[in-house]
């Protein structure tokens, strides 16, 4: 009698307990501090642990890393916010655009659902990241990193050399796989659950992220000697433009993989017909919403509103992106700067030139 | 009243539609002060550049050093707007958007100043080739036309090129050319013939059998033939000023300095038969002493 009385009790607290920690982790995401700069890192010399727990979005382990790499939180923030404009450029033209709700959440509910969009935004986030702190590392902003110690390329020639202060691809990979990770690893959901999939889901798509940036990095060369001749020729790791890192992810959202978690806790294709996905590729596990209309559940923001392309038959274009139901047409003034000429010395001198042009909006 | 909202709404919509910084640079590139210790480009008109510039220097410190290589170049004056140029490079002006010269530019600068690059045994650098940079419109440094309103280059005309500006001259007196020849580091008597075949269109002359030095200077007695063969080949400038009225060539009495391994020809006289004052100073130069 009392025994059963214990449990009962026991079980609505461990309810209320796991209900609240959804919550939480619902609530936060380390992407808030694309939304809230820091301004000013010097501020954590001076109080480190306030500073720290201050912050909104991390996890536990993220805020231990937090302060135990305090210089590195400015560019952690610059990376998610390289993340997110990526995205919105890469989405731009589509029915989800990466648009953020508000500065918590940042991207509001539509992360809950395991689609590829979220697979996208998961990777070029962490992207972002390494992109920020390998950068930092060059330039001296980081006490743990200095310039990259690549090995030389075996195919550079043998006259030029290999030296220069190349981006740090490795440690901003090592340390965003820290960072970005640990979110994940703390959780503790059972084996082959629908959670445990989602876990799984972003260790993935936070790798595939990593790697593209890692991949991606070339061997640039400079040009010294008397006169800027080449008798003299100097090359090192460098980071590839950003813009290339959201390509290549886009195309890998483009092939994603739909997975499904087994019982023995892995991850495997839907469609075991397609080849299984490599450390590179991105992994989803929830069909996307078709984001046609606002939908507080799905956190879809819509369509209407939206300006289209009358004349295209892509996902810009009005019949696809107002889901069939149709545009609006407006004529409207636009003005642009244009015959603009550069004078000596030293300023440029532009027209304005205003067009009517038709612009479309979804109903 | 909605369409009044909608149009608003398509306005906004409109700029934050706008793509920006597509003129970047990868990674951010940044306004700096031109470095006081930047002579190169001090006092042409504007005093921040962007950073990187265009030839991929990352800090004002690497532009400053690369450029002190142009300085003696920009000493011989060999076009106008030749800092322009290399300003516009090393040290672009700051603006929303980058400009860069236009290729008119470039190859005015490149046709003035590379035959004194040449001299120096320098090519023209392949970070500065020509085809590179945009044909002239609007929004890049354009050539002289352009660039006459705002500088003090007005009226002038773009030189020719020449290593050392040698020139044929008029002989006025032995004792003249006497003082030269104490002056000059060498005084040689040669006679330039034409090539025969139009194989080499810029060497078109080469050296007869016989020099007669009168001053062998620093150089020692073989050294002058592989000297003067150098200078041939290279001067295409100076040897073009020479035989200007000679085209088959012509005796010539040749004076200059030795830089290193590199001999410069000065000052020039045409050797023939009515050469009075050049008679006089080659005999009188045997038993000559030049005062100290």
């Amino acid at each position: 009698m009392d025994v059963r009385m214990n449990q009962g009790h026991l079980l609505l607290a461990v309810t209320l307990i796991v209900c609240n920690s959804q919550l939480l982790v619902v609530a936060n995401s380390w992407w808030s501090l694309a939304m809230n700069p820091i301004q000013r890192p010097e501020m954590y010399i001076i109080g480190a642990q306030p500073l720290c727990s201050q912050l909104t979005g991390l996890s536990q382990g993220q805020r231990k890393l937090c302060q135990l790499y305090q210089d590195h939180m400015v560019y952690i923030g610059e990376g998610a916010k390289t993340g997110i404009k990526e995205c919105q450029y890469q989405f731009r033209q589509r029915r989800w655009n990466c648009s953020t709700v508000d500065n918590t959440s940042v991207f509001g509910r539509v992360m809950h659902i395991g689609s590829r969009e979220t697979a996208f935004t998961y990777a070029v986030s962490a992207a972002g990241v390494v992109n920020a702190v390998s950068r930092a590392c060059r330039e001296g902003e980081l006490s743990t990193c200095g310039c990259s110690r690549a090995a030389r390329p075996r195919d550079l020639p043998r006259d030029w050399l290999w030296g220069g202060c190349g981006d740090n691809v490795n440690y901003g990979y090592r340390f965003a796989r820290e960072f970005v990770d640990a979110r994940e690893r703390e959780k503790n959901y059972p084996r082959g659950s629908v959670e445990h999939a989602r876990t799984l889901m972003n260790l993935q798509n936070n790798e595939a992220g990593r790697m593209a940036v890692y991949n991606l990095a070339n061997v640039a060369c400079k040009c010294h000697g008397v006169s800027g001749s080449c008798s003299l020729k100097t090359c090192w790791l460098q980071l590839a433009d950003f813009r290339r890192v959201g390509e290549f992810l886009k195309e890998k959202y483009d092939s994603a993989a739909a997975m499904r978690i087994n019982r023995r806790g892995k991850l495997e294709l839907v469609n075991n017909r397609f080849n299984p996905p490599t450390g590179e590729d991105l992994v989803y596990i929830d069909p996307s919403p078709d984001y046609c209309l606002r939908n507080e559940t799905t956190g879809s923001l819509g369509t209407q509103g939206r300006l289209c392309n009358k004349t295209s038959e892509g996902m810009d274009g009005c019949e696809l992106m107002c889901c069939g139901r149709g545009y609006d047409q407006f004529k409207t003034y636009k003005h642009e700067r244009c015959h603009c000429k550069f004078h000596w010395c030293c300023y440029v001198k532009c027209k304005r030139c205003t067009s009517l042009v038709d612009q479309f909006v979804c109903k | 009243m909605m369409l009044a909202a909608f149009a608003l709404l398509l306005l906004l919509l409109g700029i934050g539609a706008m793509p920006n910084g597509h003129w970047e640079h990868q990674g951010t590139s940044r306004c700096v002060p031109i470095p006081a210790n930047m002579a190169l480009c001090q006092g042409l008109g504007y005093s921040s550049m962007r950073m990187p510039n265009l030839l991929g220097h990352e800090s004002p410190a690497e532009a400053v050093q690369q450029s002190t290589s142009w300085l003696p170049l920009l000493a011989r004056e060999c076009h106008p707007h030749a800092r322009i140029f290399l300003c516009s490079l090393f040290a672009p002006v700051c603006l929303e958007r980058i400009i860069s010269p236009c290729r008119s530019l470039c190859v005015s600068v490149r046709d003035s100043c590379a035959p004194i690059m040449n001299c120096y045994g320098y090519p023209w650098p392949r970070i500065l080739q020509c085809d590179q940079f945009p044909k002239d419109h609007l929004m890049c440094i354009s050539s002289v036309a352009n660039l006459q309103n705002g500088t003090s280059n007005e009226g002038r005309v773009v030189p020719r090129a020449s290593c050392t500006d040698c020139e044929l001259e008029e002989a006025t007196s032995s004792k003249e050319l006497l003082d030269l020849f104490c002056k000059s580091d060498f005084v040689v008597k040669v006679r330039l013939s034409k090539l025969n075949s139009s194989s080499s269109v810029l060497t078109m002359f080469f050296l007869g059998s016989r020099l007669e030095v009168l001053k062998h200077g620093p150089l020692l007695g073989g050294e002058m033939r592989s000297r003067l063969t150098l200078w041939l080949e290279r001067d295409a400038t100076c040897v073009g000023n020479l035989t200007r009225n000679h085209p088959n060539g012509g005796t010539f009495l040749l004076t200059g300095t030795v830089t290193g391994k590199r001999l410069l020809v000065n000052k020039a006289f045409s050797w023939g038969k009515r050469q009075r004052h050049l008679n006089q100073a080659a005999r009188k130069w045997k038993s000559h002493r030049c005062r100290g």
